[in-house]
This record gives C-alpha cells, sequence and structure tokens, in this order.
C-alpha cells in the first residue's frame, strides 16, 4: 500500500479492514471486533523512521502501523485461479497487479499457472488466444490498468472475433483515497472494461474476495461456453494487497452439456438435405475439438456433398475427394440445398460482389436454392463492432453447437435414406471425386509457374516448407490466406490440431503472438510449429520473439516478407485507377523497402536463431533445413525471406 | 483460395474468356508498329500489375496466373479498360493503348 499521513490512513485501513472482513463473510459482531482491534498495538512495528518523522514527512501514527502480513488478498487469488485447469499467464508487468503477479510466482510457486514474461500487452493477450485455440481451452492474461489495456484493445478484438477463450485479470485502484499521488492516477479508472466492454463476452469488477472467486469462476464459464470469447475481471489493487485475514470458499465450477439442436428442427433439415440433388456443406467456426472433424467427414461421405472448408477453423482434411474448398463459388453456384455450419460470413459465401465505383452484389446460387444454417452465431452479437456481417434470411436457421448437434442429424439422414438415395450419394461422390483430383492437379501446376523467380512465389515457399515438414509431426499456422493459402491447396493436411485456422478481426499485429501461443500449446507434445509471418505483422510487437526465445518455446517462423503492406497497396491501387491518376505512387504510404528492413537482425537481437533475408530460391531449402534444426532443439528460429506480394 | 472474400480485391485479368474478337470501343485498335515485349514487361512492373499477378504472371489469390492466358488480344485489352470483375481499370488515362499492346505481348512471351 501507499505510505499515507495520519489520520487519513486510519480512515482508509478502517474501510480497507471492513471491507476485507466482509468479503471473508464474517459476522457482523466480528466485524465490530476487529475495528476496535484496530486501535490496539500492532503485533510488530519494524520500520519506522525517526528520520522522516523529524523533518515533518510523515506524522507519527497513533499506533504503528503493520507492515507485514503472512498472506493477502492475491493469495487467495491465486487459490480461485489454480482451480480453474489453467496452464500459463501472460503479462507485461504492471504495478496494478503486483500483488497477484508476486503471490502467483512466490505463493503459487508459479506453476499451473506459470507466468509468461511478455513484452507488449497485445503481444500478452495475443499468445493466450493463440494458446486457447490450439489447446481448446483458456489461457489468462494480467494487464495493467488504463495503459495496458489500451495496448491490449487490438488482440482482445481479434480474441472476440476468433471466439477465443481468454481470462482476462485488469488490475486497478478503485479506492481513490488509497491511491499513490500522481502515476497511479493515471494508471485507475472508473472502468476499465469500458473501452474493451463492445468485444468482451463478460465483465465484472468485484468488491469483495468472494466476489471474486465467484466472477472469476463465472468469466472461466463464460469464456469456455460456445460462442466462447474473451472475458475480463477488474481487480482492485486494495482487494489484493489487503492482508487475508479469512478465505471465502472456492466455488465449485460445475461442467456444462453443449447445446444440440431442436430435434425436429434437425428432422426438417435431414429431409430437405436426403431429397437433395446437389447438396453442399460450408463449415466455417465449426471444429472445436477433434471429434469435430470426423463428424464433418461422415457427414459428407453420408450425403455425397461436397465441403467448402472456410478460414475459420480447420474443418476438413486438404486431400480428401469431398474437400472442394478450392472451387467454393462452383460449389456454392451449383447446389440446390446448403448447409452452413457456424458461418462466420454467409453472406459473403452466397454473393458476388464488386469492389467498383458502383457496389453491386448478385447471389451466386441458383434461384430456389435452400440455406440451412446451424451456429451458435447470434447468441453473441454486441451492437457496435460489425463482426456480425450481412444478414441471411436462411430458410432454416437452427440454433445449437453444430458439431455436437451433427451426431443426431447424421443418425436422422440414415434412418431417412432411401436405397435409391444412398446409390445417388455414391454418383456424386464419384464425380465429386475427380473434381477433387483436378483441383489439386491444377494447384500442383500452378505452383511450379515462377519456380525460380526472385523475389521468391509464395508456391514455392510453401513447397519447400512441405518438403522439410512432411514427415515431422507438424502444426501450421499464421498468414496462410497471404500466401494464397498454398497450404490448404499444396499439403496432406488431416488432422484436427495441425491447422490452426481464423483471421479473427483481421488486423494486424497479432499473428506473431498468436503463433507463440500456438507453439507453447504443442511444445510438450514436441510438435514442429510452423508459422507463415508477415512482414508488417512483425514490426508491430516483435517482442513475442523474444517471449519464445526466453521460455523455449520451440517455433518455426517463416516470413512472407513482401516489403509492404501489400493489401493496402491495392486498395492505393483500385483508389487511383478509379480517378484514373495512375498507380505509379501508389508506393508512397503502403511500401516499407526503404530502407529494407532486417528482420534476421531484429530476431537474433531478441534472443532468436535467424537467416536472411533469402531471395535466392535455390538457398532457401537448406535454410529450412537449419532452422529445422534449431526447432527440433526446442528454440525458435526464424527466416526471413523475400517473397512475391502474393 | 477458400472464401469468396473481400479481403482479396483485385479479381485479375482472366476473370472470364473474352477472347472472341469482335468491334469493341474499348478495345486497342490495330497497331501501328509491333509491339514491343520488354517495354510490356517494365510497364508491367511500373503500373502495378505485378502486385496482383506476381512478377512473371504466375498469379495468385489476387490475380489469375497470366501465364498462358486465354483471352485474345482484344479480349485482354478489353479487360484492362473495363475490368468484368474487381480488377482496377486501367483507362487511356493511365495506361496507353500502346502500353496495353505491350504488356500484352510480354505477357504471351511468357512460359510455365
Amino acid at each position: 500500500m501507499a505510505e499515507r499521513s495520519g489520520n487519513d490512513a486510519a480512515s482508509a485501513d478502517r474501510r480497507a479492514l471492513l471491507k476485507g472482513l466482509a468479503t471473508g463473510g464474517l459476522a457482523i459482531g466480528a466485524a465490530r471486533a476487529a475495528v476496535a482491534a484496530e486501535t490496539a498495538p500492532a503485533k510488530s512495528v519494524p520500520g519506522a523512521d525517526p528520520a522522516a518523522a523529524a523533518i515533518g514527512e510523515h506524522r507519527a501514527p497513533d499506533a504503528p502501523d503493520p507492515l507485514t502480513a503472512d498472506h493477502s488478498g492475491s493469495d487467495f487469488m491465486i487459490d480461485v485461479i489454480k482451480t480453474l485447469d489453467i496452464d500459463y499467464v501472460a503479462a507485461n508487468p504492471g504495478s496494478s497487479f503486483r500483488g497477484l503477479h508476486e503471490s502467483l510466482i512466490n505463493y503459487g510457486g508459479n506453476t499451473r499457472p506459470e507466468l509468461l514474461t511478455c513484452l507488449h500487452e497485445e503481444s500478452a493477450v495475443a499468445i493466450a488466444a493463440g494458446y486457447a485455440r490450439a489447446r481448446g481451452k483458456p489461457m489468462a492474461a494480467f494487464i495493467h490498468a488504463t495503459v495496458g489495456v489500451q495496448h491490449a484493445a487490438m488482440s482482445v478484438y481479434h480474441a472476440f472475433a476468433d471466439r477465443a477463450p481468454v481470462l482476462l485479470f485488469c488490475g486497478n485502484t478503485r479506492d481513490a483515497a488509497t491511491r499513490r499521488p500522481y502515476v497511479e492516477w493515471l494508471h485507475s479508472a472508473q472502468d476499465n472494461a469500458a473501452i474493451l466492454r463492445d468485444c468482451l463476452k463478460w465483465d465484472d469488477q468485484p468488491v469483495s474476495l468472494a466476489h471474486f472467486a465467484e466472477s472469476t469462476v463465472r468469466a472461466y464459464r463464460l469464456a469456455t461456453s460456445v460462442p466462447m470469447g474473451p472475458v475480463m475481471i477488474a481487480v482492485d489493487s486494495d482487494l489484493q494487497e489487503e492482508p487475508l485475514e479469512r478465505k471465502p470458499p472456492l466455488p465449485h465450477l460445475a461442467p456444462r452439456v453443449p447445446p444440440v439442436a431442436d430435434a425436429a428442427a434437425l428432422e426438417a433439415l435431414a429431409r430437405l438435405l436426403v431429397d437433395a440433388k446437389a447438396p453442399a456443406l460450408l463449415a466455417d467456426r465449426y471444429a472445436e475439438s477433434e471429434a469435430g472433424m470426423a463428424r464433418l467427414i461422415e457427414l459428407a461421405e453420408l450425403l455425397g456433398a461436397p465441403v467448402v472448408d472456410l478460414a475459420g477453423r480447420f474443418n476438413f482434411p486438404t486431400d480428401h475427394p469431398l474437400n472442394h474448398s478450392g472451387r467454393a463459388r462452383a460449389v456454392v453456384a451449383g447446389a440446390d440445398v446448403i448447409l452452413a455450419l457456424e458461418p462466420i460470413d454467409l453472406w459473403g459465401s452466397l454473393n458476388s460482389f464488386r469492389d467498383q465505383l458502383v457496389r453491386r452484389s448478385r447471389p451466386i446460387g441458383p434461384e430456389g436454392q435452400k440455406v440451412a444454417v446451424i451456429g451458435m452465431g447470434e447468441l453473441l452479437v454486441h451492437a457496435n463492432y460489425q463482426d456480425f456481417q450481412r444478414y441471411v434470411g436462411a430458410d432454416l436457421s437452427i440454433t445449437g453447437d453444430a458439431e455436437n448437434s451433427l451426431p443426431p442429424l447424421i443418425a436422422t439422414i440414415r434412418r431417412l435414406q432411401s436405397g435409391a438415395d444412398r446409390h445417388s450419394v455414391a454418383a456424386r461422390a464419384k464425380s465429386l471425386g475427380e473434381a477433387h483430383a483436378a483441383l489439386r492437379e491444377r494447384d500442383r501446376r500452378a505452383a511450379r509457374l515462377g519456380w525460380d523467380a526472385s523475389p521468391i512465389t509464395t508456391a514455392r515457399l510453401c513447397s519447400e516448407v512441405w518438403d522439410v515438414i512432411r514427415h515431422e509431426d507438424f502444426v501450421v499456422c499464421g498468414a496462410t490466406l497471404g500466401i494464397s493459402s498454398w497450404p490448404d491447396r499444396l499439403w496432406t493436411i488431416d488432422k484436427p490440431y495441425q491447422y490452426v485456422k481464423g483471421i479473427g478481426a483481421a488486423g494486424i499485429g497479432v499473428n506473431i503472438g498468436l503463433a507463440v501461443g500456438i507453439a507453447l500449446a504443442h511444445r510438450q507434445a514436441k510438435r514442429i510449429v510452423v508459422n507463415f509471418q508477415t512482414d508488417g505483422d512483425l514490426l508491430y510487437a516483435p517482442g513475442a520473439l523474444w517471449t519464445a526465445a526466453h521460455h523455449r518455446i520451440p517455433l518455426l517462423t517463416v516470413m512472407h516478407n513482401n516489403q509492404a503492406y501489400h493489401q493496402e497497396l491495392m486498395h492505393i491501387q483500385r483508389m487511383a485507377n478509379r480517378h484514373e491518376r495512375g498507380i505509379e505512387r501508389a508506393a508512397i504510404g503502403t511500401v516499407i523497402d526503404d530502407p529494407a528492413i532486417d528482420f534476421a537482425s531484429i530476431a537474433r537481437g531478441l534472443g532468436v536463431w535467424a537467416e536472411g533475408p533469402i531471395d535466392d530460391p535455390a538457398a532457401l531449402a537448406p535454410a529450412l533445413r537449419r532452422a529445422l534444426a534449431e526447432v527440433k532443439q526446442g528454440k525458435p528460429a526464424l527466416l526471413d525471406v523475400r517473397t512475391q506480394a502474393r | 483460395m477458400t472464401r469468396l472474400l473481400p479481403i482479396i480485391i483485385a479479381g485479375g485479368l482472366a476473370g472470364l474468356a473474352l477472347g472472341v474478337a469482335r468491334a469493341d470501343p474499348v478495345a486497342a485498335p490495330p497497331p501501328a508498329s509491333p509491339a514491343d515485349p520488354a517495354a510490356g514487361q517494365s510497364r508491367y512492373m511500373r503500373v502495378g500489375c505485378a502486385q496482383c499477378h506476381g512478377t512473371v504472371g504466375q498469379g495468385g489469390n489476387a490475380g489469375p496466373a497470366l501465364i498462358g492466358t486465354p483471352l485474345s488480344p482484344e479480349g485482354f485489352a478489353r479487360q484492362l479498360r473495363r475490368p468484368v470483375n474487381n480488377m482496377p481499370p486501367y483507362t487511356r488515362a493511365v495506361l496507353s493503348d500502346r502500353d496495353v499492346r505491350d504488356i500484352d505481348a510480354w505477357v504471351r512471351t511468357l512460359k510455365p
């Protein structure tokens, strides 16, 4: 606690003591006794400062203040957090949670959770979000009040838009009478969550330890209930630092049953699908567990339906004959019934959109096409941020967790299918298998175009990485969309954990943190995690690389360094051509090549093995093998590769 | 490419097979002199074609490959002038007919 003087200190301590006792659930009588005890001599008086008193800095208290305590509220908070199966807490240190920080590393033994040292709140929350997505369970982050919250904001929005369960604890000092002068006022807020609330699933600011315990367990439950999302508990510093008189009870984390869609609705959907001549499946934020992929394979094979695996999650093996993600438009155009599983932007999948001076759109599918949805997306819609996408009036919209609703849907379809239906399914599957094979062959041929070009083509980049990791137990993550989705098009990825997809809020600055979190999640299994990393993203918060080095998190980062904010460059080109001004100046403000940024030096400066820049495609494979050797020793490594734009 | 994504903005030259030669006010007029592929490559790089189609026309998810384009020279010019998809329009104010012919000539030199 801050140093205080005389009567102010006494009144503040009385408030604090009463508050602490109230949190302990003691009776009023006990509280009165404690107030009386406050005036009694303290058990020890070390640290009295006669010199300070002599020069008037401190008025001698009526009774010497206690200076130590065996336990404070923050110890109990760690007890609560330890009940929640949280492995790690990511944090950039901040005084508003100093009590919690110290209790974690000493009282809590810095295990389960273990504190990860982060260099930016954006990194801390991104690491937590990446870990949560890869492990399917929450990770926590401690966030400094006000300034830390603002640094964290972008990653929190990402976690919200990606439906990642992240548990945030934000420090704060609510009581103005107990704040240290000056800086602590700058780092206190009436409502720290205010600037994040539009992208938090829930938040609270407990006023007692019992309140903290219940709200933290509630926050965990809400974060992990579909639709999942980030939650935040603002932790009062007085509550953290007040001596602990009695521990409140630890709330029980009750198990939940995931919501399954209504049986009658599934019966109607099954009939629609069985009667369809050309059913198609769109899977987006669908597969949250290992069972999800197997269920979708079963459904697709049962229907003889093509699957378009969208960008929200990794839902379907890339090599499966019914994977038609590379011909999404043709699939939608040819389908008479579409079932969308946990769609994010269903309208965008069903319509073409022309981004010219006059923006126009039109449906891709045929007239009379039926669209059905199973999902939970509408149960987590906030008003401000528009991540909920354009409205689609589906013919059959079923609320339920799609992954857990597939088993009863599959059982119903099996019951309804006739022998003739199964014959049609077999014929469709044969035709779709041929189309899939043709698509893969087309992609393989396309990958050879510009094979020896420099800057290196993104297809060559992915082909070389594939050659190095294909026999490893690998995981791929990062900005794969920006490299023309070549891993989806060229690699055999068939295990649910092998590909962490999800563009979240499509902001840059979070990817490297997400990758570190994903690598942390797979460290124990000794998987090779490959992160495709754009240059623009890495420049926001490269300190996440140091966190990987410091905590010995193996991660192979391969850069897609096109020396530009390329998406924005294309937007400027569009505007310039629209105004008939020519696009030769579009590089102003969008290109980052003069001076060329030396990412290998940046990485080495952060303690990460690195090579590059690599311009020669022939030099790529040997460098990848050297980098992989480092990763196999449990270290992060980075290759800076100068690449084509896309 | 797994999504019909607005994040991919360009669209590109080979969006539709427009290979049928016919009179068109936006198509390039008959060439006054032979096209210059080397000049076309230079213009290709300067006016931003490579941003979507790649420095050697290999394509990507922002624009299709130009190597072995199915478009006729007239269709190629028409797509540049009045794109049928999301590709930014290259009017005569920013790209002369000569430039279009030169770029077309260079594109046709590209081999897989």
